[in-house]
This record gives C-alpha cells, structure tokens and sequence, in this order.
C-alpha cells in the first residue's frame, strides 16, 4: 500500500483515526513530519489533542461556528451556494444556522467537516421517526379518522380554518383511500 | 395567568428530588423542525403561523397539557413578563427578543414547556427537581412520540433530526443538570473539573452563562454532542461524570470541614449575617450569599431553614421576579434595597422560629 501524503514511499504507519473517518496510511518519512511516529500515542500527546479538540468547541457555546470553520475553506475560498429556500453560503458564515432542512444538502461539502469536529460522530444512531405503516386495519383507519375529525371541531371551535380545511381533506383522503363512504 | 405562576413556588426547586443536596434540577431539551417548512429565522410569517397553529392542535391530544396549560404568544408580552419566565426557565434568552411568531406552552406545574418558533419550530423542555435525568428523559420522550403522531418532523436518515443550527442535529437533544459545587470552588477544583468534563465531551458552564462563571457557585453540566450516540448512550454517559463530580463535591466539603472548618464557617456565617442585616444587595451579592447558606443547610448548620425555600430564594429575588412583587417597575437601586429588605424579614421569620 502507498503513502497517504506521498503517494510514493510504500505506507508502514497505519493510524486509526479518533474522530471516525477514514484510516490514514503513511511512510515513515512523512509520519515523521506528521510527529506521530511516537505512537501509541502517550498521554501527553493524548491531552493535547483533546485540549485543541475543546478550544475548538469552546467558542461554538456561543452559538457560532465561524472558530471552527478557518480549518475549512472560509471566505473567499467557501464556494458561495444557495438553496432554494434563499439561505446563501454569507447568512451560513454570518451566524453558522441554516435555512431549511434542504441547506444541509446544499451546503455539505463544508458543513459535514464541521459536523465531524462538533460531535462524536457523523451519523445519526438515535431515536427515528416512525413512518407510518401501510398495514390496513380497519379498527386504526376508524379510530384515526375520528380523531381527525375531533381535531376539526376542534380547529373550527379555535377558528383556525386553514388547518381545518386540510383536516377535512385529509379525513375525506383516508375515506376515499379505503372506500369508506361519506357519512 | 401570570400572576397565577407568580404565586406558586418554582415546583423544580421547592420540591425534593433525588441528591438533590447537590443536583438542583435536572432538564432535557429536544429541537424539532417540521417537515418541509424553512427554519423558523428563514420562514415567512404566513408559514410561521402554519406551525404555531399545528403544534397548537398536536398539543391538544397531551392529556398532561389539556386542561392544565399556560399559552403565550411571546411578543405580546412586556418584558418585564418574558423576564419572569426567563427567570423561572420556562423560556431561553432568545425568546426576550421574540419574533411576531412565538409562542411558549407549558404546564401549570412548570415541569414541561414547549416553545414553537424561536430557533427550531419547536423546542420540547422537561425539568424535574434533584437528579433524574431518566425520568425527564421518560417523560420528553413520551411527549415527543405524542406530537409526532400529529406533525411530520424533518428528518434525515443519515443526520437524524434536522435542526436550524448544527450543533443541535442527530438526536437535537442537550439534557444538562443544574449542581451546587460550593466546596469545589473553595478548593480551587472546578478548573480542572470543567476541563475533565470537556475531554468527555461535557460542557460545564455558571449559572445563566452570565459573565462570572461561579455566580453562586452553581454550574451546569450538559452533552455538547447530539449526533453520533443514541440518547441512551449521552444520558448515561452525562450520569456517570454528574455522580462523579457530585461525590467529588462530597470529598471536598469533607475534606474542608476536616481540615479548614473556619473557611467553611466563615463562608456560611458571613454570608448569613450580610442576608440578615444588609440594606442593599445585588442579584450576585445574594446568589452568592444564598450558595453559602444552602451550604449550611446540607451540613446541618440551619435546622430550622428548609433547603427547598433557599432553592426558591435564588429566583424570587432575581430581577423580573421582584418587580412583579412590587407590582412597579423599578431602578436597579430600588431593586438593590427591595432584595435586601425581603431577605432581612425572611431570615428574621426563621430565627424567630415561626415557620
Ligand atoms: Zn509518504
Ligand atoms: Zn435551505
């Protein structure tokens, strides 16, 4: 296997990588530059790491993202994007928020180094959204559309009738998908 | 509705809790957006609307909240109003500069709340007294699956629960738990507690995230990580370095009462006798006088003075709180002498043994 960073010498050096990602493969020449041809890595280098790790979240309590983004192409060099929604790469930068749900596609290439430094990983493993299933159980469609229909009086009482409206049309969908008559 | 919050005690202080000598409350916040709606700073306020309306209905199928409900919209409320449910966490610091939109829901106990478009489209807070971040872990939990049936949230297979900020995607949970380290800081440990903290991971901050990070010597401890572990896996992680930290607090005031008992002694006692005799005081000068005389309490010095009515000291005489007694606005000077008047009467009413 070739050097990582050379891409010459033959890789001797194989190093897991802490914050997950991908493995890095040296020779012993550049690790040397690197300065982990020490490894395992001591203690000190350990506390080091981690206390560059914290000044780096440190700033981020405020909310802003603009300290640990200088490890990633900033200014000039951040390709300017815009989602549909009308967030822009300048209102990202401004005060690190997004947009829309969309912006996090938009603006990956930047964002997902981020999100690596910020957390302890890059994927989500916690509690999902249930996507309701397609089951067809007769007793569930009548509970579901009677509460639906609670919910209308309910949005009618309040004057709430844009919702309302979209209650009513999604009682009448659940009707009509299960060939309920309208009663 | 204000005035009926004003006269209840703060229930997540003045009721107990587990280790609640040092665990003053534990809280967990969750950060939703619904689907398919921009993020509330890019939303327009017709779609704005649109939310609030929806969690307001989603809201209606809580049996916890159906009859027992506050509702604010936020930016019709005077600031002096938004201060008091600042000062009692019903609402974060961002809410004071809240959009035409914004609205908090909570329950009349104050145990959980909801606050629909200040950062997210929704922010879901449960807060229990003492330590038992599970319970309030059960709770919000519950609270969410009882929205979600109603609204779709953002979602991403891969980055969990979309959030405006970054910092809050995955999970979009902080659980934090409010801790009375007076002994740590008088041994000069908290420096290198917060810095054990943040190798974990943990973020360790003073009360408030005011200024002076041992404002009464209370810290908060919270994940700063949301994505990349189960919920499960932060709480338990968060539980393991709070005990820690908490029987660390236990060593010190041992330590301290075995070693340098007159530091303790002088702590507690100067701070009495500025609470019982002071005609002016400062939110600090009181908070940090208050940490001292919670501190009695735990080591048994104040038999006569219940812990959980020091608890609710700590915010009836914060600014906002002590307005709405005097029922006037008031200079910060009028507040200085209005704190300290209502501290000297108390602590009169307890030596003189009527409660
Ligand atoms: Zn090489
Ligand atoms: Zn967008």
């Amino acid at each position: 296997m070739k050097c990582d960073k050379c891409k010459k010498n033959e890789a001797t050096i194989h190093m897991k990588e802490m914050l997950g990602g991908h493995d890095l493969h040296l020779c012993a020449e550049c690790a040397d530059v690197k300065d982990i041809g020490k490894l395992p890595l001591s203690d000190e280098m350990m506390s080091n790491m981690l206390s560059e790790l914290t000044e780096k979240i440190m700033p981020m309590l405020n909310g802003k993202l603009e300290s640990i983004l200088p490890e990633i192409p900033l200014g000039a060099k951040m390709p300017q994007k815009e989602c549909i929604c009308g967030w822009d790469t300048k209102k990202f930068q401004k005060g690190g928020r997004l947009g829309c749900q969309r912006c996090y596609e938009v603006f990956k290439e930047f964002l997902n180094p981020a999100l690596s430094n910020m957390h302890n990983g890059t994927f989500h493993i916690g509690k999902k959204v249930s996507i309701k299933s397609e089951n067809i159980d007769m007793n569930k469609i009548v509970a579901d559309i009677k509460s639906l229909q609670e919910e209308l009086q309910v949005a009618i009482k309040k004057e709430i009738y844009e919702e309302a409206a979209i209650i009513r049309d999604k009682i009448n969908q659940i009707k009509q998908d299960n060939n309920i008559n309208h009663a | 509705m204000l005035n009926k919050l004003l006269n209840q005690k703060v229930n997540w202080l003045a009721d107990s809790g587990p280790d609640d000598d040092i665990a003053i409350s534990s809280r967990i916040r969750l950060a939703r957006n619904i689907n398919d709606i921009p993020f509330p700073q890019c939303a327009s306020h017709k779609q704005l609307t649109a939310v609030a309306n929806k969690i307001n209905l989603a809201v209606l199928n809580i049996e916890e909240l159906k009859n027992n409900q506050g509702h604010f919209v936020l930016n019709k409320m005077t600031p002096l109003d938004k201060r008091i449910l600042l000062e009692r966490r019903l609402v974060s610091n961002e809410c004071l500069n809240a959009k035409s939109s914004s609205e908090v829901i909570f329950s009349l106990d104050e145990k959980f709340s909801i606050i629909i478009n200040e950062e997210d489209h929704l922010r879901l807070q449960a807060i229990k007294p003492g330590f038992q971040l599970d319970k309030v872990w059960d709770i919000i939990n519950n609270f969410d699956d009882a929205i979600a049936k109603k609204v779709q949230y953002a979602f991403d297979a891969k980055l969990g629960f979309l959030t405006s900020c970054p910092t809050n995607i995955g999970t979009g949970m902080r659980a934090s738990v409010m801790l009375h380290l007076p002994a740590l800081v008088l041994t000069n440990k908290m420096k290198a507690i917060m810095n054990g903290a943040f190798k974990l991971g943990l973020v360790v901050r003073g009360f408030y995230g005011e200024g002076s990070d041992n404002l009464g010597n209370l810290f908060q401890v919270s994940n700063q990580s949301t994505l990349g572990e189960p919920e499960f896996e932060i709480i338990s992680k968060l539980k393991k370095v709070i005990n820690q930290i908490i029987s660390q607090e236990k060593n010190a005031r041992q330590y301290l009462l075995e070693n340098d008992q007159n530091l303790i002694l002088d702590n507690v006692g100067k701070s009495y006798g500025r609470l019982r005799h002071a005609y002016i005081l400062t939110a600090k000068d009181a908070i940090d006088g208050l940490s001292f005389i919670r501190l009695g309490v735990d080591l048994g010095m104040f038999s006569n003075i219940d812990i959980h009515l020091v608890n609710n000291l700590f915010v009836t005489i914060q600014p906002g709180h002590l307005q709405k007694f005097a029922k006037k606005a008031m200079s910060s000077k009028h507040r200085n002498a209005l704190r300290a008047t209502l501290l000297r009467e108390q602590f009169a009413i307890l030596e003189s043994g009527q409660i």
